[in-house]
């Protein structure tokens, strides 16, 4: 049974390491990393299809099953709780989630009403519940580190990859939360309905991954 | 738009074609139930609170419509058919071996997209153990979504028994217990390894866990399940799958179904195999089932049973998808009649439908009309009625 597999990626980074790990796995995706406007191709085989969506939305497209696979970050994957597969770390695309703020800022301090501006307000509300802490949350979509900057907020949750912009902005980390990194979503059907495609492939990424670490 | 022209998020209506097509898939369906034994049953869509808020059957209330009662009690419109049916079998009726279907509207409280109304067609075979019902159970589920026309759907079944036998192998709290069953739900091999060094498991034991998530696929895995066993719990549980396969292998269903070790089952008070019916149409899946034998212990009652229930809107989607979805036929008679001919034009139509005939009534209008409507919608029979003489005009 020969059935098209669809993934669901971001545009940028995200999208350019997978293709180059499912090259590795033998599938002929190059193409894929062209310029184009276009949001739906095909690799070379016609086997594969993929999608371009925003990042955050990759699991809504795997979850209800209009893409079999996605490639999303585990950041993305906290604040959407998606009912998905999450079968490996693709271990690229890391970062940190981290509560971040002036380096004075105590946040041991501030029991109740701590203003946190962050564009994950699940796992801020996770987060801050699981430690008692009552606070006050700000979604905000973008530059998050303005927050403390103007008096918006007291401390931001965010992403942290090399601590530069934070850095510029006179922040610091003062509370790492967890690791995170790509993660390779499956729908919970197409694994089954699909499986003589999905799973050999699956275990392709496996091995590929595996021989990477070494 | 004004509130009064708006619908609760969640809730949708059916129009006719949808209603008559939704409607005899699932009169199909329990007429295949019925064939098989299977009695109809039809509980309140109210129920208490408490019904849901202990014992095996807990839900967790915010899933919940709900809604006060005169006295203050808390009512709450029933999110399934099981607890009702085993609150009956528990408290109605004599104790023995029932076979139940049913059909109704269930509802679920959601913040967001979720929907909110949804119906469920499903069977329950209480008071009996043992795998020849099993069987029973998994093979009409397939047996019934064949009838309906659906032929490219999986019935993947596990059983929980291995999981639980691996927990109990393992020295974890109640809520790391809770963590670790999310975890394989979700074959998270991550969350697994993070886990196992959280908490301290040993190699063995870490292997066993780490391996779940690849455990499916045909009767292939039971070999390499065995393989990770730790304990008799484990093997009975790959035994009873060994079993049921062979079961249905003989009856030639072994093209419908596979196998997952890592489903640990949704509902809390699963305590044998489980099962979910998916249909590459459809995101989610169509059908899900398996053993309860402890649901009725909050009654104080030991009823062991086993059920399924399918999702008929989903199965709508996985029928249409399918190009299976049954399409309403045209009427056999249009009848159309002129100023003063209205009793004798409504006498007529009774005839016609004492005689079984479907009926369109067009009303006063003129000839052309008629033959105009016969031929658009390709009516068989058509007739006019002018005062005189009831007048065939195709």
């Amino acid at each position: 049974m020969d059935k098209t597999v669809t993934f669901a990626l971001a545009k940028g980074r995200l999208a350019e390491k997978s293709a180059e790990l499912l090259q590795k796995c033998g599938i002929d995706c190059a193409n894929i990393l062209e310029p184009t406007r276009k949001l739906v191709l095909t690799d070379m085989s016609g086997k594969y299809k993929f999608i371009f969506v925003k990042p955050s939305d990759v699991p809504v497209y795997v979850e209800r099953g209009v893409a079999d696979i996605g490639v999303v970050g585990k950041d993305t994957l906290m604040e959407e709780g998606a009912d998905v597969y999450e079968l490996a770390d693709l271990g690229f695309a890391k970062c940190r989630l981290a509560v971040a703020g002036y380096p004075d800022f105590d946040l041991k301090d501030s029991r109740t009403g701590l203003k946190v501006a962050t564009k994950y307000g699940n796992i801020a509300r996770n987060y801050f519940e699981s430690k008692g802490q009552n606070v006050e949350i700000i979604t905000l979509h973008g530059s998050i580190e303005l927050g403390p900057i103007v008096g918006l907020s007291d401390v931001i949750l965010d992403i942290v990859e090399s601590g530069k912009t934070l850095k510029e902005n006179g922040l610091c980390v003062l509370e790492e939360i967890c690791d995170v990194s790509a993660r390779l979503i499956v729908n919970k059907v197409s694994l089954k309905t699909k499986a003589q495609d999905i799973k050999p492939l699956v275990e392709d990424i496996f091995k590929a991954l595996d021989e990477s670490r070494e | 738009m004004t509130k009064k022209f708006r619908q609760p998020q969640g809730v949708s209506d059916i129009l006719t074609r949808q209603c008559y097509a939704k409607n005899k898939v699932e009169r199909q369906l329990l007429d295949c139930y019925a064939r098989y034994g299977y009695n109809q049953i039809d509980t309140p869509v109210l129920e208490y609170g408490d019904l849901y808020s202990a014992g095996a059957g807990k839900v967790n209330l915010n899933k919940l419509f709900k809604l006060t009662d005169y006295d203050g009690s808390l009512l709450v419109l029933r999110p399934d058919m099981t607890m009702p049916i085993s609150r009956i079998v528990s408290t109605k009726i004599p104790e023995g071996k029932y076979r139940f279907c049913y059909r109704g509207k269930m509802f679920r409280f959601s913040q967001g997209e979720g929907i909110r109304e949804f119906s469920q067609v499903g069977i329950e075979l209480m008071g009996a153990k043992g795998i020849c019902y099993d069987a029973e159970v998994v093979s009409l589920a397939i047996e019934s979504l064949l009838q309906v026309g659906l032929d490219d759907f999986i019935i993947d079944v596990g059983h929980v028994g291995f999981f639980k036998g691996l927990l109990g192998s393992l020295n974890l709290s109640s809520d790391e217990r809770k963590e670790l069953a999310g975890l394989v739900e979700s074959k998270n091999s991550i969350g697994e390894q993070l886990f196992a060094k959280k908490v301290g498991l040993s190699n063995r034991e870490q292997e066993s866990i780490l391996k779940m998530p690849m455990l499916f696929g045909g009767e292939e895995v039971f070999d390499e399940a065995e393989k990770y066993c730790v304990n008799d719990e484990m093997k009975n549980a790959v035994a009873t799958l060994k079993e049921l396969n062979a079961i249905l292998k003989a009856q030639g269903y072994d093209k419908y179904v596979s196998y997952d070790l890592s489903l640990v089952g949704e509902m809390s008070y699963y305590s044998g195999i489980v099962f979910k019916g998916m249909c590459e149409q459809v995101g989610s899946s169509i059908l899900s089932g398996g053993r309860y034998d402890h649901l009725c212990d909050s009654f104080d009652r030991d009823i062991p049973s086993v059920g399924f229930a399918i999702g008929s809107d989903r199965l709508m989607l996985a029928l249409a998808g399918a190009g299976k979805l049954p399409v309403r036929e045209s009427r056999d008679v249009a009848v159309g009649c002129s100023e003063g001919s209205v009793a004798q034009t409504l006498t007529f139509i009774t005839e016609l439908v004492r005689q079984g005939k479907m009926v369109v009534n067009l009303s006063v209008c003129s000839q052309s009309e008629v033959e105009e409507y016969a031929k658009n919608n390709s009516t068989k029979q058509a007739y006019y009625i002018d005062g005189k003489e009831n007048r065939r005009i195709v």
